[in-house]
Protein backbone atom coordinates (compact mmCIF):
# COMPACT_ATOMS: atom_id res chain seq x y z
CA UNK A 1 0.00 0.00 0.00
CA UNK A 2 2.50 2.47 0.69
CA UNK A 3 4.40 1.18 -2.26
CA UNK A 4 1.52 3.20 -4.10
CA UNK A 5 1.27 6.09 -2.08
CA UNK A 6 5.11 7.30 -2.75
CA UNK A 7 5.01 6.47 -6.84
CA UNK A 8 5.71 9.13 -8.31
CA UNK A 9 4.46 9.56 -12.23
CA UNK A 10 6.26 10.38 -15.29
CA UNK A 11 5.17 13.85 -16.02
CA UNK A 12 5.56 16.44 -18.71
CA UNK A 13 4.85 20.17 -19.29
CA UNK A 14 3.00 20.97 -22.07
CA UNK A 15 3.98 24.47 -23.60
CA UNK A 16 1.42 26.41 -21.68
CA UNK A 17 2.58 25.29 -18.89
CA UNK A 18 -0.31 22.42 -17.84
CA UNK A 19 1.25 18.92 -16.21
CA UNK A 20 0.50 16.35 -18.96
CA UNK A 21 1.19 12.33 -18.49
CA UNK A 22 0.55 9.11 -20.01
CA UNK A 23 0.64 7.32 -16.54
CA UNK A 24 -2.67 5.91 -16.04
CA UNK A 25 -2.17 6.40 -11.85
CA UNK A 26 -0.97 10.22 -13.14
CA UNK A 27 -4.97 10.04 -14.34
CA UNK A 28 -6.33 8.41 -11.36
CA UNK A 29 -5.18 10.34 -8.65
CA UNK A 30 -6.32 13.43 -11.01
CA UNK A 31 -9.92 11.67 -10.90
CA UNK A 32 -9.80 10.97 -7.24
CA UNK A 33 -8.58 14.91 -6.77
CA UNK A 34 -11.76 16.19 -8.82
CA UNK A 35 -14.29 13.71 -7.15
CA UNK A 36 -12.69 15.30 -3.56
CA UNK A 37 -12.97 18.57 -5.22
CA UNK A 38 -16.30 18.09 -5.76
CA UNK A 39 -17.26 16.75 -2.10
CA UNK A 40 -15.88 19.84 -0.96
CA UNK A 41 -18.05 21.92 -2.85
CA UNK A 42 -21.28 19.30 -1.48
CA UNK A 43 -20.37 20.30 1.65
CA UNK A 44 -20.22 24.42 1.32
CA UNK A 45 -23.53 24.08 0.06
CA UNK A 46 -24.70 22.55 3.19
CA UNK A 47 -23.21 24.83 5.09
CA UNK A 48 -24.98 28.03 3.37
CA UNK A 49 -25.88 30.33 6.12
CA UNK A 50 -29.39 30.76 7.41
CA UNK A 51 -31.09 33.64 6.23
CA UNK A 52 -33.41 33.78 9.12
CA UNK A 53 -30.37 33.64 11.63
CA UNK A 54 -30.16 37.01 12.86
CA UNK A 55 -33.77 37.84 13.32
CA UNK A 56 -35.20 37.45 16.47
CA UNK A 57 -37.83 35.91 17.99
CA UNK A 58 -40.31 38.97 17.54
CA UNK A 59 -39.43 39.31 14.10
CA UNK A 60 -39.36 35.95 13.24
CA UNK A 61 -43.05 35.77 14.40
CA UNK A 62 -44.13 38.60 12.56
CA UNK A 63 -42.32 37.72 9.31
CA UNK A 64 -44.44 33.97 9.42
CA UNK A 65 -47.37 35.67 10.10
CA UNK A 66 -47.03 37.91 7.26
CA UNK A 67 -45.95 34.58 4.43
CA UNK A 68 -48.99 32.96 6.42
CA UNK A 69 -46.67 30.27 7.64
CA UNK A 70 -48.49 28.28 10.90
CA UNK A 71 -45.94 28.71 13.97
CA UNK A 72 -48.60 27.30 16.33
CA UNK A 73 -47.02 25.24 18.84
CA UNK A 74 -43.45 25.82 18.00
CA UNK A 75 -41.82 27.07 21.05
CA UNK A 76 -38.35 27.96 20.03
CA UNK A 77 -36.79 30.25 17.41
CA UNK A 78 -35.33 27.63 15.91
CA UNK A 79 -38.29 25.55 15.02
CA UNK A 80 -39.52 28.96 13.12
CA UNK A 81 -36.64 29.55 11.20
CA UNK A 82 -37.11 25.88 10.04
CA UNK A 83 -40.71 26.46 8.97
CA UNK A 84 -39.85 29.45 7.36
CA UNK A 85 -36.90 27.55 5.47
CA UNK A 86 -39.40 24.71 4.48
CA UNK A 87 -41.73 27.24 3.42
CA UNK A 88 -39.06 28.69 1.07
CA UNK A 89 -38.37 25.30 0.09
CA UNK A 90 -42.24 24.69 -1.00
CA UNK A 91 -42.65 28.19 -2.62
CA UNK A 92 -39.01 27.33 -4.74
CA UNK A 93 -40.80 23.90 -6.19
CA UNK A 94 -44.06 25.37 -7.07
CA UNK A 95 -42.31 28.07 -8.89
CA UNK A 96 -40.44 25.35 -10.93
CA UNK A 97 -43.22 22.99 -11.60
CA UNK A 98 -44.97 26.42 -13.18
CA UNK B 1 -38.46 54.80 -77.67
CA UNK B 2 -35.44 52.63 -77.82
CA UNK B 3 -34.00 52.14 -81.10
CA UNK B 4 -35.14 48.64 -82.38
CA UNK B 5 -32.35 46.08 -83.56
CA UNK B 6 -33.04 43.11 -85.33
CA UNK B 7 -30.56 39.77 -84.67
CA UNK B 8 -28.61 39.89 -87.73
CA UNK B 9 -27.48 43.53 -86.77
CA UNK B 10 -26.97 42.30 -82.95
CA UNK B 11 -24.68 39.58 -83.77
CA UNK B 12 -23.00 42.01 -86.48
CA UNK B 13 -22.43 44.35 -83.64
CA UNK B 14 -21.02 41.70 -80.93
CA UNK B 15 -18.60 40.61 -83.63
CA UNK B 16 -17.37 43.78 -84.81
CA UNK B 17 -13.81 45.74 -83.19
CA UNK B 18 -15.46 47.79 -80.38
CA UNK B 19 -14.62 47.05 -76.80
CA UNK B 20 -17.83 45.66 -75.76
CA UNK B 21 -17.94 43.07 -78.40
CA UNK B 22 -17.33 39.66 -78.27
CA UNK B 23 -14.15 39.97 -80.45
CA UNK B 24 -12.09 40.76 -77.19
CA UNK B 25 -12.08 37.63 -76.46
CA UNK B 26 -9.98 36.04 -79.41
CA UNK B 27 -12.07 33.70 -81.38
CA UNK B 28 -15.44 33.54 -79.87
CA UNK B 29 -17.32 30.98 -83.18
CA UNK B 30 -20.90 31.47 -83.33
CA UNK B 31 -21.05 33.36 -80.20
CA UNK B 32 -19.51 30.46 -78.01
CA UNK B 33 -16.30 31.53 -75.84
CA UNK B 34 -14.23 28.75 -76.57
CA UNK B 35 -11.88 27.26 -73.53
CA UNK B 36 -8.92 28.16 -75.09
CA UNK B 37 -10.02 31.61 -76.13
CA UNK B 38 -10.64 32.70 -72.57
CA UNK B 39 -8.14 30.74 -70.40
CA UNK B 40 -5.57 32.28 -71.70
CA UNK B 41 -2.72 34.64 -69.54
CA UNK B 42 -2.17 38.48 -69.92
CA UNK B 43 0.87 37.66 -71.35
CA UNK B 44 -0.29 34.90 -73.81
CA UNK B 45 0.26 31.36 -71.39
CA UNK B 46 -2.11 28.99 -72.61
CA UNK B 47 -3.29 27.99 -68.91
CA UNK B 48 -4.64 24.74 -69.99
CA UNK B 49 -1.08 24.39 -70.34
CA UNK B 50 -0.32 26.01 -67.03
CA UNK B 51 -2.71 23.60 -65.55
CA UNK B 52 -0.54 20.63 -67.04
CA UNK B 53 2.06 21.82 -65.16
CA UNK B 54 0.63 22.20 -61.99
CA UNK B 55 0.01 18.43 -62.40
CA UNK B 56 3.09 17.46 -63.00
CA UNK B 57 4.39 19.69 -60.40
CA UNK B 58 2.34 17.82 -57.85
CA UNK B 59 3.42 14.39 -59.49
CA UNK B 60 7.54 15.38 -58.98
CA UNK B 61 7.09 16.84 -55.34
CA UNK B 62 4.99 13.59 -54.31
CA UNK B 63 7.74 11.88 -55.64
CA UNK B 64 10.36 14.39 -54.23
CA UNK B 65 10.48 13.74 -50.38
CA UNK B 66 12.14 16.68 -48.63
CA UNK B 67 15.18 14.59 -46.49
CA UNK B 68 14.56 15.52 -42.93
CA UNK B 69 10.84 14.00 -43.21
CA UNK B 70 11.97 10.68 -45.25
CA UNK B 71 14.74 10.16 -42.56
CA UNK B 72 12.44 9.98 -40.07
CA UNK B 73 9.69 8.17 -41.33
CA UNK B 74 8.49 5.21 -43.75
CA UNK B 75 5.27 5.46 -45.58
CA UNK B 76 2.29 3.31 -43.75
CA UNK B 77 -1.52 3.44 -45.81
CA UNK B 78 -3.14 1.25 -42.63
CA UNK B 79 -4.72 2.26 -39.17
CA UNK B 80 -2.41 -0.22 -37.58
CA UNK B 81 0.72 -2.77 -38.26
CA UNK B 82 2.37 -4.92 -36.79
CA UNK B 83 6.43 -3.32 -36.16
CA UNK B 84 9.07 -5.79 -34.97
CA UNK B 85 11.99 -4.83 -32.74
CA UNK B 86 15.36 -6.17 -31.77
CA UNK B 87 14.92 -9.00 -29.94
CA UNK B 88 16.47 -12.57 -29.35
CA UNK B 89 15.86 -16.15 -28.96
CA UNK B 90 16.61 -18.51 -26.42
CA UNK B 91 18.01 -22.57 -26.61
CA UNK B 92 15.98 -23.78 -24.28
CA UNK B 93 17.01 -27.51 -22.80
CA UNK B 94 15.83 -30.60 -24.47
CA UNK B 95 13.50 -32.78 -22.72
CA UNK B 96 13.36 -36.65 -23.68
CA UNK B 97 9.43 -36.40 -24.84
CA UNK B 98 8.64 -32.88 -26.04
CA UNK B 99 8.71 -30.17 -28.87
CA UNK B 100 11.72 -27.51 -28.64
CA UNK B 101 9.87 -24.09 -28.64
CA UNK B 102 9.63 -22.56 -31.83
CA UNK B 103 10.85 -19.01 -33.33
CA UNK B 104 7.84 -16.96 -33.80
CA UNK B 105 9.28 -14.78 -35.95
CA UNK B 106 12.43 -14.03 -34.61
CA UNK B 107 11.14 -11.17 -33.63
CA UNK B 108 9.14 -8.98 -30.99
CA UNK B 109 6.62 -7.81 -32.90
CA UNK B 110 4.41 -4.68 -31.37
CA UNK B 111 0.96 -2.96 -33.57
CA UNK B 112 1.09 0.18 -33.94
CA UNK B 113 -1.38 2.76 -34.54
CA UNK B 114 -1.41 5.93 -37.21
CA UNK B 115 -4.14 9.10 -36.96
CA UNK B 116 -5.30 9.88 -39.99
CA UNK B 117 -7.33 13.76 -41.33
CA UNK B 118 -8.12 15.32 -44.50
CA UNK B 119 -6.65 18.64 -45.24
CA UNK B 120 -7.81 21.12 -47.85
CA UNK B 121 -6.60 24.64 -49.18
CA UNK B 122 -8.38 26.63 -52.18
CA UNK B 123 -6.82 28.44 -54.85
CA UNK B 124 -9.86 30.71 -56.30
CA UNK B 125 -9.19 33.10 -59.36
CA UNK B 126 -11.92 35.46 -60.61
CA UNK B 127 -11.56 35.47 -64.52
CA UNK B 128 -10.76 38.86 -64.50
CA UNK B 129 -7.93 38.02 -62.73
CA UNK B 130 -7.05 35.10 -65.21
CA UNK B 131 -7.51 37.96 -68.06
CA UNK B 132 -4.94 40.01 -66.14
CA UNK B 133 -2.57 37.52 -64.13
CA UNK B 134 0.80 36.78 -66.10
CA UNK B 135 2.05 32.85 -65.13
CA UNK B 136 4.57 34.01 -62.91
CA UNK B 137 1.70 35.33 -60.49
CA UNK B 138 0.20 32.28 -61.06
CA UNK B 139 3.07 29.85 -60.43
CA UNK B 140 3.65 31.74 -56.77
CA UNK B 141 0.25 30.09 -55.60
CA UNK B 142 1.03 27.39 -57.09
CA UNK B 143 4.23 27.17 -55.16
CA UNK B 144 2.89 28.84 -51.69
CA UNK B 145 0.51 25.92 -51.99
CA UNK B 146 3.46 23.21 -52.68
CA UNK B 147 5.33 24.59 -50.04
CA UNK B 148 2.09 24.00 -47.54
CA UNK B 149 2.28 20.64 -48.48
CA UNK B 150 5.37 20.54 -47.57
CA UNK B 151 5.10 22.75 -44.13
CA UNK B 152 1.83 20.16 -42.85
CA UNK B 153 4.09 16.99 -43.27
CA UNK B 154 6.70 18.54 -41.93
CA UNK B 155 4.87 19.79 -38.71
CA UNK B 156 2.86 16.58 -38.43
CA UNK B 157 6.13 14.70 -38.39
CA UNK B 158 7.72 16.94 -35.88
CA UNK B 159 4.57 16.79 -33.32
CA UNK B 160 5.06 13.20 -33.28
CA UNK B 161 8.66 13.18 -32.81
CA UNK B 162 8.61 16.31 -30.08
CA UNK B 163 5.36 15.76 -28.02
CA UNK B 164 4.69 12.62 -25.50
CA UNK B 165 1.40 12.26 -25.20
CA UNK B 166 -0.03 8.80 -26.94
CA UNK B 167 -3.34 10.06 -29.19
CA UNK B 168 -6.31 8.77 -30.71
CA UNK B 169 -6.57 7.17 -34.15
CA UNK B 170 -10.14 5.69 -35.78
CA UNK B 171 -10.42 2.36 -37.71
CA UNK B 172 -12.53 2.50 -40.88
CA UNK B 173 -15.20 1.27 -38.27
CA UNK B 174 -14.31 4.10 -35.99
CA UNK B 175 -12.47 2.21 -33.32
CA UNK B 176 -10.39 4.22 -31.67
CA UNK B 177 -6.60 3.18 -31.67
CA UNK B 178 -3.65 3.99 -29.76
CA UNK B 179 -0.83 6.77 -31.46
CA UNK B 180 1.76 6.11 -29.92
CA UNK B 181 4.59 8.83 -28.82
CA UNK B 182 8.15 7.27 -28.04
CA UNK B 183 8.60 5.36 -24.99
CA UNK B 184 6.78 7.70 -22.66
CA UNK B 185 5.76 6.13 -19.45
CA UNK B 186 2.67 5.25 -20.71
CA UNK B 187 2.69 1.47 -18.83
CA UNK B 188 4.15 -0.61 -22.15
CA UNK B 189 7.39 -2.37 -21.18
CA UNK B 190 9.92 -2.28 -23.95
CA UNK B 191 10.95 -5.49 -24.52
CA UNK B 192 14.04 -6.77 -22.55
CA UNK B 193 17.60 -6.71 -25.03
CA UNK B 194 20.34 -8.62 -23.62
CA UNK B 195 20.91 -8.67 -20.07
CA UNK B 196 18.62 -5.23 -19.93
CA UNK B 197 14.48 -4.87 -18.88
CA UNK B 198 12.62 -2.13 -18.96
CA UNK B 199 9.87 -0.98 -16.65
CA UNK B 200 6.50 0.66 -17.67
CA UNK B 201 7.51 4.00 -16.79
CA UNK B 202 10.14 3.80 -19.42
CA UNK B 203 10.65 7.17 -20.43
CA UNK B 204 12.13 8.74 -23.85
CA UNK B 205 11.58 12.54 -23.32
CA UNK B 206 14.02 13.63 -20.90
CA UNK B 207 15.79 16.77 -19.82
CA UNK B 208 19.58 17.13 -19.12
CA UNK B 209 19.41 18.80 -16.11
CA UNK B 210 21.89 21.79 -16.91
CA UNK B 211 21.30 24.98 -19.00
CA UNK B 212 23.70 24.12 -21.72
CA UNK B 213 24.62 20.66 -23.45
CA UNK B 214 27.37 18.70 -22.34
CA UNK B 215 29.17 15.64 -23.44
CA UNK B 216 27.50 12.93 -21.16
CA UNK B 217 24.36 14.36 -22.29
CA UNK B 218 25.15 13.10 -25.89
CA UNK B 219 25.81 9.82 -24.24
CA UNK B 220 23.11 9.53 -22.37
CA UNK B 221 20.82 9.93 -25.19
CA UNK B 222 23.12 7.09 -26.96
CA UNK B 223 22.33 4.84 -24.52
CA UNK B 224 18.76 5.77 -24.28
CA UNK B 225 18.31 4.20 -27.84
CA UNK B 226 21.56 1.58 -27.77
CA UNK B 227 20.02 -0.39 -24.66
CA UNK B 228 17.42 -1.42 -26.95
CA UNK B 229 18.83 -2.80 -29.39
CA UNK B 230 19.60 0.50 -31.78
CA UNK B 231 23.52 0.64 -32.23
CA UNK B 232 25.74 1.03 -34.71
CA UNK B 233 27.10 -2.82 -34.52
CA UNK B 234 23.47 -4.05 -35.44
CA UNK B 235 23.84 -1.82 -38.58
CA UNK B 236 21.82 0.97 -37.32
CA UNK B 237 22.50 4.44 -37.94
CA UNK B 238 22.08 6.99 -35.64
CA UNK B 239 21.37 10.75 -36.42
CA UNK B 240 20.97 13.34 -33.60
CA UNK B 241 19.54 16.43 -34.83
CA UNK B 242 19.84 19.79 -33.32
CA UNK B 243 19.77 23.62 -33.89
CA UNK B 244 22.63 25.84 -34.03
CA UNK B 245 23.02 26.95 -30.66
CA UNK B 246 23.64 23.52 -29.58
CA UNK B 247 25.79 22.21 -32.76
CA UNK B 248 28.15 25.18 -31.68
CA UNK B 249 28.64 23.69 -28.24
CA UNK B 250 29.16 19.94 -29.47
CA UNK B 251 31.80 21.24 -32.07
CA UNK B 252 33.85 21.86 -29.07
CA UNK B 253 33.61 18.39 -27.79
CA UNK B 254 37.31 16.83 -27.16
CA UNK B 255 38.30 13.63 -25.20
CA UNK B 256 41.15 15.84 -23.71
CA UNK B 257 37.99 18.00 -22.38
CA UNK B 258 36.60 15.17 -20.74
CA UNK B 259 34.83 14.08 -23.34
CA UNK B 260 33.93 10.54 -24.31
CA UNK B 261 34.32 11.03 -28.23
CA UNK B 262 36.01 13.56 -30.21
CA UNK B 263 33.57 15.61 -32.82
CA UNK B 264 34.98 14.73 -35.87
CA UNK B 265 34.09 17.68 -38.47
CA UNK B 266 32.86 16.41 -41.55
CA UNK B 267 34.74 17.15 -44.75
CA UNK B 268 32.18 18.45 -47.12
CA UNK B 269 31.74 21.00 -44.66
CA UNK B 270 34.83 21.56 -43.38
CA UNK B 271 36.36 24.10 -45.90
CA UNK B 272 39.45 22.52 -47.14
CA UNK B 273 40.99 22.58 -43.55
CA UNK B 274 42.92 19.71 -42.39
CA UNK B 275 41.61 18.06 -38.96
CA UNK B 276 44.20 15.85 -36.50
CA UNK B 277 42.72 14.25 -33.56
CA UNK B 278 43.62 15.29 -30.24
CA UNK B 279 45.77 12.00 -29.92
CA UNK B 280 47.23 12.15 -33.24
CA UNK B 281 45.05 9.05 -34.80
CA UNK B 282 41.68 9.05 -36.01
CA UNK B 283 40.41 5.17 -35.06
CA UNK B 284 37.11 5.65 -36.68
CA UNK B 285 33.66 6.48 -36.31
CA UNK B 286 30.02 6.19 -38.26
CA UNK B 287 30.79 5.79 -41.75
CA UNK B 288 28.97 7.53 -45.11
CA UNK B 289 27.17 10.63 -44.21
CA UNK B 290 23.64 12.17 -43.82
CA UNK B 291 22.11 14.70 -45.49
CA UNK B 292 22.87 18.15 -43.52
CA UNK B 293 25.89 16.07 -41.34
CA UNK B 294 28.56 18.45 -39.94
CA UNK B 295 29.97 16.30 -38.11
CA UNK B 296 30.30 12.81 -35.83
CA UNK B 297 30.24 12.45 -32.50
CA UNK B 298 30.82 8.91 -31.20
CA UNK B 299 27.67 6.95 -32.58
CA UNK B 300 25.77 10.00 -34.37
CA UNK B 301 25.57 11.86 -37.10
CA UNK B 302 25.51 15.15 -35.74
CA UNK B 303 22.92 17.40 -38.05
CA UNK B 304 22.49 20.98 -37.61
CA UNK B 305 18.86 21.83 -38.76
CA UNK B 306 17.21 24.90 -38.06
CA UNK B 307 13.77 23.62 -37.57
CA UNK B 308 15.33 21.94 -33.99
CA UNK B 309 14.31 24.06 -31.80
CA UNK B 310 17.40 25.95 -29.45
CA UNK B 311 17.15 24.07 -26.62
CA UNK B 312 16.33 20.08 -27.53
CA UNK B 313 18.15 17.70 -29.38
CA UNK B 314 16.92 14.95 -30.72
CA UNK B 315 18.41 11.24 -31.14
CA UNK B 316 16.48 8.97 -34.25
CA UNK B 317 18.17 6.00 -35.26
CA UNK B 318 17.06 6.15 -39.55
CA UNK B 319 17.52 3.37 -42.27
CA UNK B 320 17.55 5.88 -45.09
CA UNK B 321 14.88 7.51 -46.71
CA UNK B 322 11.63 6.08 -46.26
CA UNK B 323 13.09 3.15 -45.06
CA UNK B 324 10.67 0.36 -43.54
CA UNK B 325 13.20 0.53 -40.42
CA UNK B 326 12.39 4.49 -40.12
CA UNK B 327 11.06 5.41 -36.27
CA UNK B 328 7.82 7.76 -37.66
CA UNK B 329 5.07 6.64 -39.81
CA UNK B 330 3.18 8.82 -42.17
CA UNK B 331 -0.33 6.76 -43.29
CA UNK B 332 -1.51 7.65 -46.30
CA UNK B 333 -4.96 6.72 -47.33
CA UNK B 334 -5.54 3.09 -47.91
CA UNK B 335 -6.91 3.98 -51.56
CA UNK B 336 -4.30 4.89 -53.94
CA UNK B 337 -6.06 7.95 -55.45
CA UNK B 338 -6.28 9.51 -52.41
CA UNK B 339 -2.45 9.45 -51.41
CA UNK B 340 -0.03 12.17 -51.65
CA UNK B 341 -1.10 15.92 -52.96
CA UNK B 342 -4.03 16.27 -54.72
CA UNK B 343 -5.55 18.79 -57.16
CA UNK B 344 -9.10 18.74 -57.68
CA UNK B 345 -11.14 20.76 -60.42
CA UNK B 346 -13.29 23.05 -58.45
CA UNK B 347 -17.26 23.82 -59.50
CA UNK B 348 -16.28 24.73 -63.21
CA UNK B 349 -14.74 21.62 -64.32
CA UNK B 350 -14.06 23.03 -67.79
CA UNK B 351 -11.79 25.88 -66.61
CA UNK B 352 -10.54 24.02 -63.25
CA UNK B 353 -7.72 26.99 -62.67
CA UNK B 354 -10.77 29.19 -61.52
CA UNK B 355 -11.48 27.26 -58.83
CA UNK B 356 -9.70 24.56 -57.74
CA UNK B 357 -8.63 22.47 -53.95
CA UNK B 358 -5.69 21.26 -53.28
CA UNK B 359 -6.20 18.13 -50.65
CA UNK B 360 -3.79 15.86 -48.70
CA UNK B 361 -4.61 13.31 -46.21
CA UNK B 362 -1.80 11.95 -43.52
CA UNK B 363 -1.33 11.14 -40.12
CA UNK B 364 1.62 10.12 -38.66
CA UNK B 365 2.51 7.70 -35.61
CA UNK B 366 5.57 6.46 -33.72
CA UNK B 367 6.51 3.12 -35.29
CA UNK B 368 10.00 2.04 -33.41
CA UNK B 369 9.27 3.74 -30.27
CA UNK B 370 12.89 2.97 -28.32
CA UNK B 371 14.40 4.36 -31.88
CA UNK B 372 14.13 8.12 -30.52
CA UNK B 373 14.99 10.06 -27.79
CA UNK B 374 14.18 13.64 -27.09
CA UNK B 375 16.23 15.63 -24.52
CA UNK B 376 15.50 19.25 -23.55
CA UNK B 377 18.26 21.48 -22.10
CA UNK B 378 16.83 22.61 -19.09
CA UNK B 379 18.09 22.50 -15.41
CA UNK B 380 14.64 21.83 -15.05
CA UNK B 381 13.34 17.73 -14.01
CA UNK B 382 10.66 18.01 -16.34
CA UNK B 383 10.56 17.57 -20.00
CA UNK B 384 8.19 20.98 -21.56
CA UNK B 385 6.75 20.50 -25.38
CA UNK B 386 8.35 23.28 -27.45
CA UNK B 387 5.78 25.52 -28.25
CA UNK B 388 6.75 25.12 -32.30
CA UNK B 389 5.72 21.34 -31.71
CA UNK B 390 2.78 21.52 -29.21
CA UNK B 391 -0.58 20.61 -30.55
CA UNK B 392 -1.93 21.62 -27.27
CA UNK B 393 -0.60 25.39 -28.55
CA UNK B 394 -2.49 25.17 -31.83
Amino acid sequence: MAKHNTYEPVVFKNSLGETISNDPVFHARRVIEQAESAKVDDSNDELEPNPYADLNGKQLKELAAERGVDISGMKTVGQVREALLAADAAEEETDNQE
Amino acid sequence: MPTQVNATDLIAWLKSDSLQSLSSFAGAEQGFNERADVVRAADGTDLNDFWNEVQQTIRIRNQDRTGIIDALTYRVNGISEEVSVPSEVDFEEASEYGQPVGIRGGATRLFRGYDFKFYDLAVRYTWMFIAEADIQQLQQHHNLALEADIKLTFRKVMQRLFNPLNGNGFTDKNEPITVFGAYNADGEVPPKYKQTTFAGSHNHYVTNGNAAIRPQDLDTLATLTEEHGYTLQNGYRTVLWVNKQEADIIKGFRTTNGAKFDFVPNPNTYGGAVWVPNNGTYVGGPTGTVKGEIGTYGPFHVVEEGYIPAGYVASIVTGGQNNFGNPIGIREHSNPAYRGLKVIPGQRSDYPLLDSFYRKGLGTGMRHRGAVAVMQVSAGATYTVPAAYDPAAG
